[in-house]
């Protein structure tokens, strides 16, 4: 780790702007053309549908029941048996079962519809950040934690696309049926239809500013749930040190007060959940009680103004209209809070990788392994340069170990030859050529890389082996640890290893990944801290391995340990990003320079306390 | 039953508030069944007499479009106006009261909620914090958070949600039922006639649902935990040039997240459709049989209309309640889950919780297995260190060394045998007091996302910074501390810096050092530090460890060389007990085989 690690996510506070998010998203599924227009005909033809009951109710009304009633009073009143038609009744009720029909059939394509553009765009969408993913540098990851990143493939993906499906439902539905209602009661009586519809801005305005109240606390809610989920995953994970430390009591204590806060803020947005039900059913009551009382009155006018099947119809639109307003706001809100989710989608799949293959660029063959850095110059962030003019050959098949302090640039040397990064000034040519005009494919592929923690993915110990040439032979991998000094795995080969390697030892995941490293015949071997992490007799077995590994190809090592340098052609020693000092071992000894202090103090020290131990013990006898 | 009785435990005193919500809920449910009326009670009463002249009588028969009725003024000729005006203001008067009843009912049962949730994620958490650590070792860590997060949410939404929704749901089809039988009881059995149809369809769909659901769940945590890994390893990815194989094997997964989905949506796709179907039958069929009714003057036009109201809002709970209660089914598993937690018996705090401990520790025959396995981990492990002494465990992985520490500080008990601390058997002691005199650095270095002062001033948040950038100094951290834009005020972890692995265990060493117990273990605590930074810290230990019992944990010879003597476990015995000279000494040992390796490191440096 050779500069500082620091996480600078940006922060996506959804201040952006609505429309051009909708926009984007819905480029998706639009392009499912086919889908979506069957989608948005069904909802409209399940809205029709729904404002067409009150009309057919109106009617049924009007033409089959009352007249048939008033006969049948009037008949009675005569002193006559009532004749009862049924035609009429059997007709409606054809048309009820047709309209319901036709809405069932609407409700099963857009459910379908909507359901499919949603998983797909949601598909689509991962597939496109995963690629994406792939591609960037390591400059990138250097700043996004992976939590966040996942998220984005996980729930962010989850709540944009339920946009798109039912959220959007509801759109097309609320939208198609005001229409719909409006135009039925317009045409029946633009009177009523002026009362329903005064209500509409009162019951949009409330609708609005109650939800963005809901949509605020609920946010904050989320946030201070995921503080919760970190504050359990933490203090559980850390359970061992709260106990030695004694801290139980105390940290229990503190989470009282987030999760008393977590409390407030689910409140509040219940709370305005709980306001919003019964203002809009209020604001809808008194639409429906001036249409009762106006409407009323026109059906008792002489000559009568409307009919009471009409009066039924308007009172159910009344009742109902506050609905799709319901729908349309709740989308509204949804579009709102999921906007920061979108944003943080967006510029995933926007991020250009800072490292790009050049347009027509060539292919390395079969890579000798000469490495020149001329005038190299390297930085993180510009006030703080990392290397500067670094001038350094390194002949095909030398092996060279850089030492030096912690935080001087020797990492940074290793990435640069493998192009995790590139340099921000000089270049740097392998074989004679500069590399950033060949594929990082072909480079990459040529390369064996050991970390200092191994990573190892689930799988077997043979398929993580394998990991960089999964068509090789069991044989080759008995080899490949053999050569490596892990000879003691042959017959674990179909081990099962647990997602991140977790059910090995230090030392063990360590082994694997030198084998993997090998397995893939590299021509440039890197190894970053490879050993500074595992056991002593652990060492002493990547030790015999590390002849064999460096044998007849360039070997880039940087390490602590003598005993995995010793073996180097060069050692070159790295101060403040430059070379102070650069030779072979018994060269730099001899030298009595930073080299020689460094591996000597600790070693002098120990050889003189044990002596004056072992002095002590004869005195003592 | 028994979950019910654990349901209300977690309700706890808010119970009451809860049956308040409930009436308060049923109380406005009744309110919202009056709304048709007032508009039947304006067609058969209102409109027909004014309609025909005052000559059609008023032809409300039930008793609540009686009471009604009752509310309005006499009807007169000329005071229509004031009729209407009256019925509008009664009609008001009952939306106001159906609202404002709905709304104290959520606001009552939203509060108790919140209150009651707290109170289990704050019980959850404090417990967790007291149950043993042979718990937290069997326990899956994800699982348990996802216990105290999805699981709590689940019962959250239970007893805040779905309860509701069973009390509402039943209310409106009891209420709307009993209004129909109250104006025709033949026409209000034929509106609920296919209604157990609608219900048993529903409750079917709801089952199968949710195992589809859980499959589609499972495909999603494969592609999460796909992710997860290639985010994790995404460096070697790249090294290794793996991106396109990535690539595949995500594809892949989610393939197969995409095809369950779609088999989700179908499932859908073939359910409501078919529940609306029954639905309509239900209100088509209710309008004939109302047609019918009114065409043989049965029930009157009003009446008619009022029944359609109610043949809705009869039906529509049959279809929501089977969804209500697989969710229902859900909520009892968590409920059951959480309990299983808070089953677990807690540790035990009770002991001596004052004395001056002096640091020596004796282990006497002392014999131990985990819980749950066979293996003994110590086999008649006896040792005494005397106060002040600084003693080296070493051994191979699994030797019984980190066990050693473990039983020391009463994370569990021997077996067979005691262990002593100044010559009182340390279970006589309050675990709490042991372990607040027991300073142990521990292998896996674990910081809290916090900032790095207050890591180190884990077990004190009000210790003076001098005494915070001492430890700091001796640790070997204060410099890299130092190169921090904001120095101790640094954030660690995923919302800051990223340590390596020896700044972690530097960090954790710190914070050990803060409050200097009488006893003090590194257990591989420098494992990760390079050897001349290892150098240095030890030389500023030995401010720190004067006249403390020390015990190391080590497997280099560097870590262990000023130790005044050497205990090395093999398979849970100790093998070899003397000074590190006396052990040089014994061929073939542990400790020379180990010291061989690195001799031949130091004369390759030294000649």
């Amino acid at each position: 780790m050779e500069h500082i690690q620091q996480y600078q996510e940006k922060e996506f506070t959804g201040k952006g702007a609505l429309w051009p998010f909708l926009k984007r998203l819905f480029t998706y599924s639009i392009k499912h053309k086919r889908w979506f227009w069957s989608f948005v005909i069904s909802v409209m033809v399940v809205a029709v549908s729904d404002a067409l009951f009150p009309l057919i109710w109106m009617y049924f009304i009007d033409n089959a029941i009352t007249p048939a009633a008033k006969m049948y009073w009037e008949a009675k009143q005569q002193g006559l048996t009532p004749q009862v038609n049924y035609g009429q009744l059997w007709f409606y009720i054809g048309l009820f079962f047709a309209n319901a029909v036709v809405q069932v059939i609407g409700v099963f394509f857009f459910i379908r519809f909507a359901g499919y553009i949603e998983e797909t765009v949601m598909y689509e969408l991962r597939r496109e950040m995963f690629g994406r993913l792939q591609e960037l540098s390591f400059s990138y990851y250097d700043k996004s934690a992976t939590g966040w990143l996942l998220s984005r493939i996980t729930s962010d993906s989850q709540r944009v696309t339920e946009l798109l499906s039912w959220g959007f439902v509801e759109v097309v539905w609320g939208i198609t049926m005001i229409i719909a209602c409006l135009g039925a009661m317009l045409f029946y009586n633009w009177k009523l239809a002026l009362i329903v519809l005064g209500s509409l801005p009162v019951l949009f305005g409330i609708s609005i500013k109650i939800r963005l109240l809901i949509l605020n606390y609920s946010r904050k809610a989320r946030k201070l749930n995921s503080e919760i989920t970190a504050a359990y995953s933490e203090h559980i994970n850390g359970i061992e040190v709260n106990k030695i430390t004694t801290q139980e009591t105390r940290v229990s204590h503190e989470f009282t007060r987030l999760s008393d806060q977590m409390r407030i803020a689910s409140y509040k947005a219940a709370y305005y959940t709980a306001m919003y039900f019964p203002m809009v059913i209020l604001v809808g009551s008194a639409a429906a009680a001036l249409v009762l009382l106006a409407g009323a009155n026109m059906v008792l006018a002489v000559p009568v103004g409307i009919s009471i099947g009409t009066l039924t119809a308007f009172f159910s639109y009344a009742t109902q209209i506050f609905l799709p307003i319901v729908d349309i706001s709740r989308f509204y809100a949804q579009a709102q809070g999921s906007l920061s989710a979108g944003e943080r989608i967006f510029s995933l799949i926007d991020e250009q990788p800072e490292i790009q293959d050049q347009p027509g660029a060539g292919v390395f063959n079969q890579i000798e392994g000469d490495i020149l850095f001329e005038n190299v110059g390297f930085y993180y962030h510009p006030d703080k340069p990392v290397l500067q003019n670094l001038n350094l050959h390194i002949k095909a098949g030398q092996s060279v170990a850089l030492v030096g302090p912690t935080g001087h640039g020797k990492s940074t040397i290793a990435n640069l030859i493998c192009r995790f990064y590139e340099p921000t000034e000089g270049v740097i040519y392998i074989d004679g050529e500069n590399y950033t005009a060949k594929t990082q494919q072909s480079l990459h592929q040529q390369l064996g890389v050991v970390l200092q923690t191994p990573h190892l993915f689930e799988g077997t110990i043979a398929g993580n082996v394998k990991y960089a040439r999964p068509d090789a032979a069991d044989k080759e991998v008995i080899e490949a640890l053999e050569l490596v000094g892990a000879g003691f795995f042959t017959n674990r080969l179909s081990e099962k290893v647990e997602s991140g390697g977790e059910n090995l030892s230090m030392g063990e995941r360590q082994l694997i990944s030198f084998a993997r490293a090998i397995l893939a015949q590299p021509r440039i071997l890197i190894m970053d801290e490879a050993t500074s992490s595992i056991d002593t007799l652990t060492e002493a077995r990547i030790q015999q391995g590390i002849e064999h590994m460096i044998a007849g190809r360039t070997s880039v090592i940087i390490a602590h340990r003598l005993s995995t340098i010793k073996h180097c052609d060069r050692i070159l020693l790295i101060q403040n990003g430059k070379i102070a000092e650069d030779g072979n071992h018994m060269q730099l000894m001899n030298q009595r320079g930073q080299y020689y202090r460094l591996y000597t103090k600790q070693l002098k020290h120990e050889v003189a306390t044990r002596n004056i131990a072992e002095e002590e013990e004869l005195l003592a006898e | 039953m028994k979950n019910l009785k654990k349901l209300f435990a977690i309700l706890h005193k808010w119970k009451s508030y809860y049956l308040l919500s409930a009436v308060l809920l049923i109380v406005s449910t009744f309110f919202r069944m009056l709304e048709p009326k007032v508009l039947q009670v304006t067609i058969d009463g209102v409109i027909s007499w004014y309609g025909s002249g005052g000559k059609e009588a008023v032809a409300i028969t039930d008793s609540i479009g009686r009471f009604i009725f009752s509310l309005l003024p006499t009807l007169q000729p000329q005071n229509l106006l004031t009729v209407l005006t009256a019925i509008v203001l009664v009609y008001l008067f009952i939306a106001l009261l159906r609202s404002a009843t709905m709304f104290v009912s959520s606001a009552i049962a939203a509060q108790s909620t919140e209150k009651a949730i707290k109170r289990l994620r704050d019980n959850l958490f404090a417990y967790l914090q007291r149950l043993p650590m042979s718990f937290h070792i069997t326990a899956t860590t994800g699982e348990l958070i996802q216990r105290c997060t999805g699981d709590v949410d689940t019962v959250r939404k239970f007893i805040g949600t779905q309860v509701v929704d069973v009390v509402l749901l039943s209310t409106v089809f009891l209420f709307s039922f009993g209004m129909m039988l109250n104006m025709n009881v033949t026409y209000a059995l034929i509106a609920v006639c296919l209604v157990p149809f609608i219900f048993i369809q529903s409750y079917i769909f709801f089952k199968r649902e949710s195992t589809v659901w859980e499959a589609h769940e499972a495909e999603q945590d494969k592609l999460t935990s796909l992710v997860e890994e290639n985010l994790g390893g995404i460096r070697v990815v790249k090294a290794f040039a793996r991106e396109q194989a990535e690539i595949d094997r995500f594809e892949k997964q989610n393939r197969a997240k995409l095809s369950i989905g779609l088999k989700h949506v179908d499932l859908h796709a073939q359910f409501w459709p078919l529940s609306d179907m029954l639905f309509h039958l239900q209100i088509t069929l209710s309008i004939l049989a109302g047609g019918y009714f009114t065409l043989n003057n049965q029930i009157t036009v009003g009446e008619l209309t009022a029944f359609y109201s109610y043949i809705v809002m009869v039906s529509w709970p049959m279809r929501n309640i089977g969804r209500v209660l697989s969710q229902m089914s859900m909520a009892l598993v968590a409920i059951e889950r959480l309990s299983a937690i808070m089953d677990a018996p807690a540790e035990d705090y009770s002991g001596i919780t004052n004395a001056a401990v002096k640091g020596q520790v004796a282990f006497r025959n002392v014999w131990f297995k985990y819980p749950g396995t066979d293996l003994y981990v110590l086999k008649d492990v006896s040792f005494t260190v005397e106060p002040g002494e600084q003693v080296a465990l070493m051994g191979p992985t699994g030797a019984g060394k980190s066990t050693i520490i473990a039983l020391l500080s009463r994370f569990y008990e021997p077996e067979k045998g005691e262990i002593f601390l100044d010559g009182i058997n340390i279970n006589k002691y309050s675990k709490e007091f042991l372990r607040s005199n027991i300073g142990v650095v521990l292998q896996k270095p674990f910081l809290f996302s916090t900032t790095i002062k207050r890591n180190i001033a884990y077990v004190n948040p009000e210790a003076e910074e001098e005494k915070l950038i001492e430890a700091a100094q001796a640790a070997s951290i204060h410099e890299i501390i130092h190169i921090f834009p904001q120095g101790y005020d640094t954030m660690v972890g995923e919302k800051g810096v990223s340590l390596s692995g020896g700044q972690k265990q530097r960090v954790t060493l710190a914070r050990t050092l803060l409050e200097t117990p009488a006893i003090l273990v590194l257990d591989d605590a420098t494992s990760a530090v390079d050897t001349e930074t290892e150098y240095d810290i030890q030389m500023a230990l030995q401010q720190y460890t004067g006249n403390k019992t020390v015990f190391i944990i080590a497997h280099r010879v560097t870590s262990v060389q000023h130790a005044s003597r050497i205990i090395v476990l093999d398979k849970g015995q100790i093998v070899q007990n003397g000074t590190p000279a006396q052990l040089q000494q014994e061929e073939d040992g542990f400790y020379s085989r180990i010291y061989q390796v690195q001799v031949a490191i130091e004369n390759e440096i030294l000649n």
